[in-house]
């Protein structure tokens, strides 16, 4: 669509086909790919208009191809005000400056580091691998002391000041929602017992990831913590350190506390807990393979998203993992994952010293 | 009238914020018991859908079991912090209150 009011662009630039246009967006010059991206950018407004009838469940999932290349991610951020209804008011869109407000900047810088982690290190277009849109809403509910995934969003409550800090202070808490997300997509673990713990943990490796890739951390150097400063001071922690949430390096040490309790995560199949709480143990037993990707990481050296975190992930995308399987045939699999990276020697030591023994050769 | 209540799940468990709690309408100050009857009644507690099976999509979502026994009666529901029944999520939110002053007096 060409209007008079816009800067002047090539008229080769409005008639072209959309799937030209992408090919310059991605190929040519610095000027002409600007010119294509704005020409697409209208384009696609009216043809997604047009398709809104026939498409409109899928518009919401995804975004339109033609808006913005692979590697462009697309944030936006809603608030809840306070109150606990889905999805709140936009408060921050992609590219418009910072607000001021901790909760949404941080889940705004958050989402975005995830995005860039997934994106540069394992060439993962968002969610759904097809350029999903990231929606967080913060300032869930009054006083709301937690965060989850709805399915279609990352939620964030504020904390309740008293033991809980807000829930977008942590760059591995953000991470970790949204790694629930392409958990969903890819193999929908189920959320209980050990195919549910398997789901947790899977969250909580590319939450520590995305913070090792942030702050630039070797497997040696990274603390291994998950939600370092999500609690307020007055919550005890274990052996006069600051309490978290959990600690994937030594399960079980996160928290000792007279009113939270004391954490309940094992870090070896010999005290893994039945339970029917918490949909079957789900944060509590994933200190297993937590504990088993910490020393497969330590055990291989270096940055841990380099070789450790690729055979984990390319076990979450591998089409013999099930939905309803449980540690040892994750473990299996991410021991034949790792022959391609030549760490199958040290995968499988990690999961022999949590309790899993597995073969090398399968 | 006896109320259990039973919060699960969210980003971690914790074993004293998931502690049960049961209440007796009898051993209750009158007006609170009248409150929390009140709540039970205006949120139609006993004519509620059974506890749906859990939801394929979403994760970390808290989830709270509420069961009440009056009269003979007995029903049980689930809900998530994205309850939609005002009625109930101000029982919801009288519980989780409840719930609170009992850890803090513990």
């Amino acid at each position: 669509m060409c209007q008079q009011n816009k800067p002047h662009r090539h008229s080769i630039f409005c008639i072209l086909p959309p799937y030209i246009l992408r090919s310059i967006a991605e190929n040519g010059s610095k000027e002409q790919r600007s010119m294509a991206l704005h020409v697409l950018s209208g384009d696609t407004t009216f043809r997604s208009l047009r398709a809104v009838p026939r498409f409109a469940a899928e518009l919401i999932k995804k975004r339109p191809l033609a808006f913005m290349l692979a590697g462009d991610k697309q944030r936006t951020i809603f608030s809840a005000n306070n109150a606990q209804a889905l999805p709140g008011v936009i408060v921050r869109a992609e590219g418009s400056p910072a607000t001021g407000d901790p909760a949404i900047d941080e889940a705004y810088d958050g989402l975005g580091l995830t995005y860039d982690f997934f994106w540069n290190v394992f060439n993962r277009n968002s969610i759904d691998d097809e350029g999903m849109p990231l929606n967080g809403t913060v300032h869930f509910g009054a006083n709301y002391s937690n965060a989850f995934w709805d399915g279609q969003r990352m939620v964030f409550g504020d904390g309740d000041g008293e033991l809980f800090n807000r829930f977008t202070i942590s760059l591995d808490v953000i991470a970790h929602e949204l790694a629930h997300g392409v958990t969903e997509d890819e193999t929908q673990l189920i959320y209980s017992s050990q195919s549910g713990a398997l789901n947790e943990s899977v969250s909580d490796v590319f939450g520590s990831l995305v913070k090792q890739y942030a702050l630039n951390q070797t497997a040696e150097g990274a603390d291994w913590l998950i939600g370092a400063g999500l609690f307020t001071d007055r919550v005890q922690g274990v052996g006069g350190n600051p309490a978290v949430l959990r600690s994937m390096k030594e399960p079980g040490t996160g928290y000792d506390d007279p009113v939270l309790g004391r954490d309940p995560q094992p870090g070896h199949m010999d005290d893994f807990v039945n339970t029917f709480e918490d949909n079957g143990g789900v944060h509590i037993n994933s200190g297993i393979p937590n504990k088993a990707f910490y020393l497969a990481a330590t055990n291989i050296g270096g940055y841990a998203w380099e070789k450790a975190g690729r055979v984990w992930y390319e076990t979450l995308l591998d089409s013999r993992l099930r939905s309803n399987d449980k540690f040892q045939r994750f473990a299996q699999l991410t021991v034949e994952n790792a022959k391609r990276y030549k760490v199958e020697a040290e995968v499988c030591d990690a999961w022999t010293k949590v309790g899993i023994s597995v073969p090398m050769i399968i | 009238m006896k109320i259990y209540f039973k919060p699960e799940g969210g980003f971690g468990f914790f074993p004293g914020l998931n502690k049960a709690l049961e209440i007796n309408c009898e051993s209750l100050p009158a007006d609170e018991a009248s409150h929390v009857e009140n709540l039970v009644c205006e949120a139609n507690f006993f004519d509620l859908p059974e506890p749906a099976p859990v939801p394929v999509r979403g994760a970390d979502m808290k989830e709270y079991i509420i069961k009440v026994e009056d009269k003979g009666r007995q029903h049980m529901v689930k809900l998530t912090d994205l309850e939609t029944n005002q009625y109930l999520r101000d029982l919801l939110t009288y519980l989780t209150n409840k719930q609170k002053e009992t850890r803090s007096g513990s």
